[in-house]
Order: C-alpha cells, then sequence, then structure tokens
C-alpha cells in the first residue's frame, strides 16, 4: 500500500501498472488511424521524408537504411548567423559529380582520351578548381590528367592491368567506354551521400542546413559545424558515431514526428519506453520475432508470440529452463500474472516466523 | 519542437561501491540493467571496461532522472 501511493505520487501511476501494453495500445490506436497511402506531401518543402504509417514501420523494424535519410547541421554560434559563411558550407557539403559542371566532352576511343570543357560559371559558385577536378580523377587511379587551358581537361584512360597487348579492339573500346563513364560520374567536391542541402533559419535568426542524404561522420569534419548537434534520422548511424543514448533518443523523437505529423497526439512517455526496450540490449532490435519478442529469455514467452514449435523443439533440446516471471507465460500456464494486484506477494520476515512459532508451541502446551 | 532536443546526456562512469549501490537500490543484479556495449562512442569516450556499470543524466520535459547502462564487451 505504502509502495502504491508513493509510486502514484511520484510518477502518477499505479505500482504495477502495465504501462508496456499501455504504450502498446497508446501507439497502437492512432497508427492505425494512419493512411497507408500518404507518402508524399506536393509542395515548396524541398526536401522530401518518409511520413505516417511507412515511418513508423520503417523505425519499428529497424531497418538498416531508411527511404529518406535526412541530416540537421547545426553551427558553431559564432557563424550561425552569418549567411555568407553557411553559404559556402552548403556548397562544400553538396555532392557535385564532374557530369554536372561541364559543358560539353568529346570522346576518342583510337587513342582512349577524352576532352572535358568545364562551365567556368558553375566552377566559381561551387569554388573548385580544374586542378581538383584533376586530383580527383587521379585518384582513381585508371586516368592520366593534362591541362590543356583555365577551363579545358584532357583526359587519357591508362590501359586495363589484365589485358594482353593483343587484346581486341573490341574489348578496348568497351574498356574506354567504360572509363569515360565512371569519369564522368566522379564526385568533384561534397560528402558522399549527400544529394542535396537547404539553408533554412530559426525563429532566433540562426540558420541550419537541412540536407537529403546523411552522412554524419564526413559533416563532422567540416569546420565551423556544431559536431555534437547533427541531427540524423537514420538511428543507426546515431549509435555509430554517437552512441546508443542518442540513438534512443533520434528513435524516439522520429516516432513522436512521424504520429504528430498527422494529427494525432499521443504522449511522448509511450515513444521513450518503446524506444528504452529497442535499445535495451546496447544495439538497436527490432520490434517482432527477429527482435525485442525473440531476444526474450523466457521459452514459454517466445513461444506464445510466434513460431511456437520452433522454440519448444529447441529448449528441449538444449535444456532451457523458464523461471515463469513474465506476463504471457503465466497466461499459458493458467497462474494470476504478476501485474497491477497480482503483483503483491505475500512475504513473512524470517525471525518474526520464529516468533509465531514459539509462540504457537507455547499455546499448544498450556 | 523535438520532444528530446538534446541527443547526447551526459555519461559518468560509476565505481564499483557505486554501482554496487545503485544494484542494492534497485534489487537487481549488474547484469540485469540495461546495456551498453564496449565499442559504443560514448563508453569509449569514458573509458569503460566490461562489468562496469554507467549512469546516465536523461531529461524528461524537464524532469531530471538518472539511467543505469551495465557495460557489455561488443
Amino acid at each position: 500500500m505504502e509502495k502504491n501511493e508513493k509510486s502514484a505520487n511520484k510518477y502518477g501511476i499505479a505500482y504495477g501498472e502495465a504501462v508496456g501494453t499501455v504504450a502498446a495500445q497508446s501507439l497502437g490506436e492512432p497508427t492505425t488511424q494512419m493512411v497507408l497511402g500518404s507518402l508524399h506531401q506536393a509542395g515548396i518543402k524541398t526536401i522530401v521524408t518518409t511520413t505516417g504509417l511507412p515511418r513508423m514501420m520503417e523505425i519499428a523494424d529497424a531497418r538498416k537504411k531508411p527511404k529518406s535519410p535526412m541530416m540537421i547541421i547545426h553551427f558553431d554560434p559564432k557563424i550561425s548567423k552569418d549567411y555568407e559563411k553557411i553559404r559556402a558550407i552548403r556548397y562544400k557539403l553538396e555532392e557535385v559529380r564532374l557530369s554536372q559542371l561541364i559543358e560539353g566532352y568529346e570522346e576518342d576511343f583510337r587513342t582512349g582520351s577524352m576532352v572535358i570543357k568545364l562551365d567556368k560559371a558553375k566552377l566559381a559558385v561551387y569554388e573548385i578548381t580544374p586542378k581538383r577536378i584533376m586530383n580527383a580523377l587521379e585518384l582513381k587511379g585508371t586516368v592520366e590528367t593534362a591541362l590543356v587551358d583555365n577551363a579545358t581537361i584532357k583526359v587519357k584512360a591508362k590501359r586495363a592491368k589484365s589485358e594482353s597487348q593483343a587484346a581486341a579492339s573490341e574489348s578496348k573500346i568497351k574498356h574506354y567506354r567504360i572509363t569515360f563513364i565512371s569519369v564522368l560520374s566522379t564526385v568533384v567536391s561534397g560528402i558522399p551521400g549527400i544529394i542535396k542541402a537547404v539553408i533554412d533559419m530559426y525563429e532566433d535568426n540562426a540558420f541550419y542546413i537541412k540536407t537529403a542524404g546523411s552522412n554524419m561522420e564526413e559533416a563532422m569534419k567540416i569546420e565551423g559545424v556544431d559536431k555534437w548537434n547533427i541531427r540524423s534520422n537514420d538511428p543507426f548511424e546515431v549509435m555509430k558515431v554517437y552512441g546508443i543514448e542518442a540513438a534512443r533518443n533520434t528513435i524516439a523523437n522520429e516516432m513522436y514526428e512521424a504520429i504528430t505529423t498527422n494529427g494525432a497526439n499521443v504522449n511522448f512517455r509511450h515513444m521513450s519506453l518503446l524506444a528504452d526496450t529497442m535499445t535495451y540490449a546496447g544495439h538497436i532490435s527490432s520490434v517482432g520475432r527477429h527482435g525485442v519478442a525473440g531476444e526474450k529469455r523466457s521459452v514459454f514467452a517466445r513461444a506464445a508470440f510466434e513460431e511456437t514449435v520452433k522454440h519448444f523443439v529447441n529448449a528441449s533440446v538444449f535444456g532451457e529452463h523458464d523461471l515463469l516471471t513474465g506476463v504471457s507465460e503465466n497466461i499459458l500456464i493458467g497462474k494470476q500474472i504478476g501485474v497491477g494486484t497480482g503483483r503483491v506477494r505475500l512475504s513473512v520476515k524470517k525471525d518474526d516466523l520464529q516468533k509465531l512459532k514459539r509462540a504457537a508451541e507455547k499455546a499448544e502446551k498450556k | 519542437m523535438l520532444p528530446v532536443p538534446e541527443l547526447i546526456p551526459e555519461h559518468k562512469l560509476l565505481s564499483e561501491s557505486e554501482a554496487k549501490k545503485v544494484a542494492a537500490k534497485f534489487n537487481a543484479r549488474l547484469e540485469d540493467f540495461p546495456k551498453i556495449l564496449s565499442s559504443d562512442p560514448q563508453a569509449v569516450k569514458l573509458g569503460a571496461e566490461p562489468g562496469q556499470l554507467i549512469e546516465i543524466k536523461r531529461n524528461d520535459d524537464g524532469n531530471k532522472y538518472l539511467y543505469y547502462r551495465y557495460v557489455v564487451k561488443g
């Protein structure tokens, strides 16, 4: 009784309350109301992210790569209000391929070389010099580069190593073609994986950058970025870079966003409970038979969920034991479950028991 | 506005005696606490080794509370 009152006063819940079940119901009901098809919204939003039910499923299933990865990058307070500096960083972020920077190109299959004409205006915008492009190309190791004039580059393909001198001219052309294509798709500047970067502003005039595509490790290396305040919607990436606690917060936050953008209102603590459960083991486990439900210690609890026979057979082969402490195993064997009033157990102190015994013995003698 | 604005809460490595006190408070063994891998960036930062307990200062809508994670190998 005392414990119940204490618990109710401090946390607003009674002792022994089935918080997990309540959380499941509170999350489950609004999720059924979400429309399956509400995948994208049209409008001025430049970066479209998955929302609604598909997003909820993505988080709960703990999928390794989200459908629309996204990052929000914050900056040092010193430069966060300086638009020019933020804009310069924006161009450093966005992935730029060589094909985006050219006016045109000519291929010569006889000599295996190609002349690329660069777009000067675009080079100026991204602050890229032809030399930098040449360096990026040389790094690939398959081509040699030479500068013709300040906006034209000549690229010569190296011979494939495995091919002998007498290789057929047909395969030579194929080799040149493959090389040229890979030359044009070389990432010249920016962070690989970041397709788009958009500048936005908070109410206090501080700028932040929203990106389509996520690569926290590389974004952290850029000068001026607030290293420990990058937000990604990929819990696995957050776990790798910031740790499991940050991943837990990301899961809870993302779930909250997915539900509230659909108009429903669910108390955040339900989601934080689910996020806690998903990160209990130190890594992110999915909700379902491969994750949370499959990692349960009790044989009965696992068997009651899915793949009953498999679990019973394995348990009998390997001699598992069950302490019958959970809810579903007690339902299975027809015992009272350890929830609410069922959680209360009668216990007697050892010393008191002996006193009672002595008293009873005395009464008998009389 | 997101419910948890601060992504990385404060982590603190507990000594053996502190860890025992915490375990006694919750009437549980250390292994029963939620886990954190020893390869986790925050665990590496603290130099935590398997078998130790990490205290995390969480923030729930302005209410501060403590959470614990037991370091396991991984």
